[in-house]
């Protein structure tokens, strides 16, 4: 599913990372990444989705080396990653619900009445009532980080890059459905990076077999 | 040693000539990326692909509402006011002189060729090139715009093209808003002040007959550039800010390339019409 080998990104002191980063992830597999700086788990995110461009090594998602691929392709591929970031992450002129839907409708055909029953269930399942009928600036942290959470879900994807919130309280308040949802997905085949500060919200025996990283600036090294 | 330490101790012609040359070279920059970026707008804009997209469709029809409704009612303001004061005073002083025939050909040179084109332009700036300023800012300071990428969606199909797009329709349809304001005034006041200038079908009769071929293209070519670059200067305003740029930085500079970029074009196109 994902392969950074060796990745050093190009403009290094623009970088919150210098690398060289390794990851392998197959399909099924979940990498619990303790990362106590943003902008690292932010450009770590990023790199996993092959953004930045690369002094050497490379990124290779879904088995095609994203960077010698034509932009739209490396669009298409990168439409069946499912991100969760910790903070921020929604356009404010959108409604949570365009917002939710967008990456959605960006990238496929289904229609949105289908789209927005998923949506409502999946933010049910992370504590919310339903789609907020709200725009971002209007919602708590803890409600916009329950929206980002379905909304990385939404449509089944192939990857997932989850990032627990900064502050513990809305972190904790979202531990236990992330694991729940998380458990599910891993069982159909989604491969799956799960980026906090802290280790608590991994705890219980949902995960107990997942790899364990922590990111510094230079890499990843085993916690 | 700290950075502004190293600063002071570097020579001081070195010192001098990047003060000096650093505002021509950010300007440059910007020139150049508005080119590049518009010429992107062009070259996507052309596909079928794009507009395909329901998001970017969306975008679209949000960012022409937005542009529509916000600059109506300040269009037509301003060219009522316009026209009193432009139209009833060049009525009046040709019907002093006994000169009304010359009526159409002046309103066209001054009002259809330079000053509605111009004042559209500055009316678009304001109601929403500034807004995409800040909105663009906040998206670029919050990250934002490598998460769109992350997630396959490029921000300049999402959100740059389809404003440019916009505003430049709704920089052409506010012109005639705006034209028809002014004409309408300036005769009304005329009409009631007594310089009994012959009907407003007349003196639109006049405007259209003084009114080439070239000056309706021009008029149209104005606009919708001037529509254009107010969107893409505030793109470029917008999307090059850092986490340190709050509005009350962002805007100004955002305002005064949106001035520039307005007068450039329309002095330009003038003399390339001419």
């Amino acid at each position: 599913m994902l392969d950074i080998a060796d990745a050093v990104p190009a403009e290094a002191e623009e970088s919150a990372l210098v690398g060289p980063i390794r990851l392998h992830l197959d399909a099924g597999e979940l990498a619990l990444v303790e990362a106590p700086d943003a902008d690292q788990a932010r450009a770590l995110i990023g790199l996993c989705a092959g953004l930045p461009a690369l002094r050497s090594g490379r990124v290779t998602l879904f088995g095609e080396t994203i960077a010698t691929l034509p932009r739209r392709q490396a669009e298409a591929l990168r439409g069946r990653i499912g991100i969760a970031p910790a903070a921020d992450g929604w356009l404010p002129h959108l409604d949570m619900e365009l917002g939710m839907l967008l990456a959605c409708r960006h990238h496929g055909t289904r229609p949105a009445e289908e789209l927005r029953a998923e949506a409502a269930a999946l933010a049910r399942d992370f504590g919310l009532d339903g789609i907020p009928d709200a725009t971002p600036h209007e919602l708590s942290r803890l409600d916009l980080a329950r929206a980002g959470c379905a909304r990385a879900f939404l449509q089944h994807p192939a990857l997932l890059l989850l990032e627990s919130p900064r502050d513990a309280e809305s972190a904790e308040a979202l531990a236990e459905p992330l694991r729940r949802k998380l458990q599910r997905a891993l069982g159909e085949g989604v491969a799956a990076i799960w980026l906090s500060r802290s280790r608590l919200a991994w705890d219980g025996p949902a995960l107990r077999g997942a790899r364990r990283l922590c990111l510094s600036a230079e890499g990843l090294a085993p916690a | 040693m700290s950075a502004t330490g190293a600063a002071r101790r570097r020579p001081l012609v070195p010192r001098m000539l990047e003060r000096i040359g650093a505002p021509p070279r950010r300007g440059a920059q910007v020139a150049l990326a508005t080119a590049a970026l518009a010429l992107g707008v062009v070259t996507e804009a052309a596909t079928r692909r794009v507009w395909r997209l329901g998001t970017v469709r969306q975008e679209f029809r949000r960012e022409l509402r937005l542009a529509m409704l916000g600059g109506l009612m300040t269009a037509i303001a301003t060219g009522v006011i316009v026209g009193l004061g432009i139209v009833f005073q060049a009525i009046s002083w040709l019907a002093y002189v006994g000169q009304e025939g010359l009526a159409g050909g002046i309103l066209v040179t001054v009002l259809v060729r330079e000053t509605a084109p111009v004042l559209v332009g500055l009316i678009l700036l304001g109601r929403s090139g500034t807004v995409a300023v800040v909105e663009f800012g906040a998206i670029k300071a919050a990250g934002q715009l490598n998460l769109l990428e992350a997630q396959g969606i490029d921000p300049f199909t999402l959100l740059v093209l389809p404003r440019v797009a916009a505003m430049a329709i709704a920089g052409f349809a506010l012109g005639v808003f705006f034209l028809l304001a002014a004409l309408g005034s300036g005769w009304l006041a005329a009409e009631v002040l007594g310089l009994r200038h012959p009907g407003a079908f007349a003196l639109a009769g006049e405007v259209i007959a003084a009114t080439q071929r070239r000056d309706f293209v021009l008029f149209a070519v104005k606009l919708v550039l001037i529509g254009s670059l107010v969107a893409l200067t505030s793109a470029i305003t917008g999307m090059s800010a850092t986490r340190r740029d709050t509005p009350s930085y962002l805007l100004p500079r955002g305002f005064v390339r949106g001035v520039l970029a307005v007068l450039l074009a329309s002095t330009l196109l003038t003399m390339a019409f001419s």
